[in-house]
């Protein structure tokens, strides 16, 4: 899924939001070029004003509606589908295209193409990761694998046949749970770092925006590499 | 003492890859495994910089997204590495996060009895990742032997609704075979595992 492509359907998700709760919001199609997490400054602002204006609702007492409105929009992957084709399908519902083959996932909605704002745009397939599910057929073995693993050489043919190393592995042994991790990983709350922490940012990751209470929206804000120009003041 | 997760890593806005609806994924620091296909291998590395958080400062950090959570049926996945290791901090973070938010687990159920116990009390939803079930390839893949791991699969079974877990089949090029993997979803049928979802690794 392309950083647009989760735009969208977040901003699918907040329009609902927005119906549900007769809250005025208009989708306006997203001027950024160039490369998208699924995020940025301003969408971060409308899902903060979609929150105050909910809590106002809130507040006078009226009623507010948000479990699971967008339910049927994410469908997770424990279909007979990959989760490539759930999101293709996520997507193409969400487009209004129509989709082949039989579309009763578990658990979804039914389509009601009257509730969902038709989107413009294209479904791509991102190129599957390591240790992304693939199509099977797309997986051929080669005649003979040796690879370097923990216990050593394991060597298969080209049916699967696998020849495991000998070990001092002994069926008759009782299990032993590792229980808590090798290493003692001793670190502070309050530790110093120098700048920020360096968490690892998983590929596909959002960045985390910076203090709400810091934004500026007429400043230009650095997300994830892509410089956000500043909003034009309209007169 | 207040219990802590040690946090190594965080991805927000992620969608129909770690349960239903908009999730964040934070994984934890440390596993008792050593996949050889492992995507996550800085879990494992003393060097890595973790945070210790606590529930409270978890939830100030993944609050952000509670409306997409709320509208979409998500929540909070852990991962890692291996969460349920810190198994003591799922039902102090539930107290905090309320009970809107649904908790997702993604393990591999190699951890000691107590600590799916614990677990099982407060996450909602489980992803078990369990490989192969034939010990050898399980011990070839990961370093582990894995009579413990379908030990806890049964006693979690009987303490969760099977609806609510979803055990992951992989087909790990050098390592199994669709025999295997066909002989897996077999015996897991017959433990009364319900939702299986098979897919590939790739190897580059």
């Amino acid at each position: 899924m392309t950083g647009k492509q989760k735009c969208k359907i977040l901003k699918q998700i907040r329009k609902q939001i927005a119906d549900a709760n007769d809250i005025r919001y208009v989708i306006e199609e997203c001027s950024h070029k160039g490369k998208c997490k699924g995020t940025c400054p301003r969408c971060e602002w409308e899902v903060r004003m979609l929150e105050r204006e909910l809590e106002k609702r809130r507040l006078s007492g009226k009623k507010v509606a948000l479990a699971g409105i967008s339910a049927g929009v994410i469908v997770s992957s424990a279909t007979a589908c990959t989760p490539v084709e759930i999101m293709e399908r996520a997507v193409n519902r969400l487009l209004g295209n129509e989709i082949e083959g039989n579309m009763a996932l578990e658990g979804d909605v039914p389509y009601t193409p009257d509730t969902l704002q038709p989107l413009e745009g294209e479904t791509e397939i991102v190129e599957p990761l390591m240790g992304d599910p693939v199509p099977e057929s797309d997986i051929s073995y080669p005649g003979e694998v040796v690879e370097e693993t923990a216990v050593g050489e394991v060597v298969a043919d080209v049916d699967g046949l696998l020849e495991l190393p000998e070990t001092d592995y002994d069926p008759d042994d009782e299990p032993e749970f590792a229980g808590v991790p090798p290493f003692e990983c001793e670190t502070e709350t309050d530790q110093e770092w120098e700048g920020e922490a360096e968490i690892p940012v998983l590929e596909g990751d959002v960045a985390y925006p910076v203090d709400e209470d810091e934004w500026d929206e007429t400043e230009e804000v650095m997300i994830a590499g892509i410089l956000i120009p500043p909003e034009e003041e309209t007169t | 003492m207040t219990p802590t997760f040690p946090m190594a890593a965080i991805s927000r806005l992620r969608m129909a890859t770690d349960g239903d609806g908009v999730t964040t994924l934070v994984c934890a620091w440390g596993c008792p495994l050593r996949c050889a296909y492992c995507l996550n291998k800085f879990t494992w590395d003393e060097k890595t910089k973790v945070e210790r958080l606590t529930a409270e400062e978890l939830y100030a950090r993944v609050k952000l997204d509670s409306l997409y959570f709320e509208a979409t049926g998500g929540g909070i996945t852990f991962g890692g590495g291996e969460p349920l290791l810190y198994a003591d901090f799922f039902p102090e973070f539930r107290r905090v996060c309320g009970t809107k938010w649904k908790l997702t687990a993604e393990t591999s159920l190699a951890v000691p009895r107590e600590k799916l116990l614990l677990a099982a009390g407060t996450i909602d939803r489980f992803i078990v990742d369990i490989k192969d079930t034939d010990p050898l390839v399980y011990q070839a893949y990961t370093g582990l032997d894995n009579r413990a791991v379908l030990q806890n699969l049964r006693l979690l079974l009987t303490l969760a609704d099977p609806q609510k877990i979803r055990v992951r089949l992989p087909l790990i090029p050098e390592y199994n075979t669709e025999h295997h993997r066909d002989r897996s979803e077999e015996i897991l049928r017959e433990m009364g595992v319900i939702n299986i979802e098979r897919f590939t690794y790739i190897v580059r």
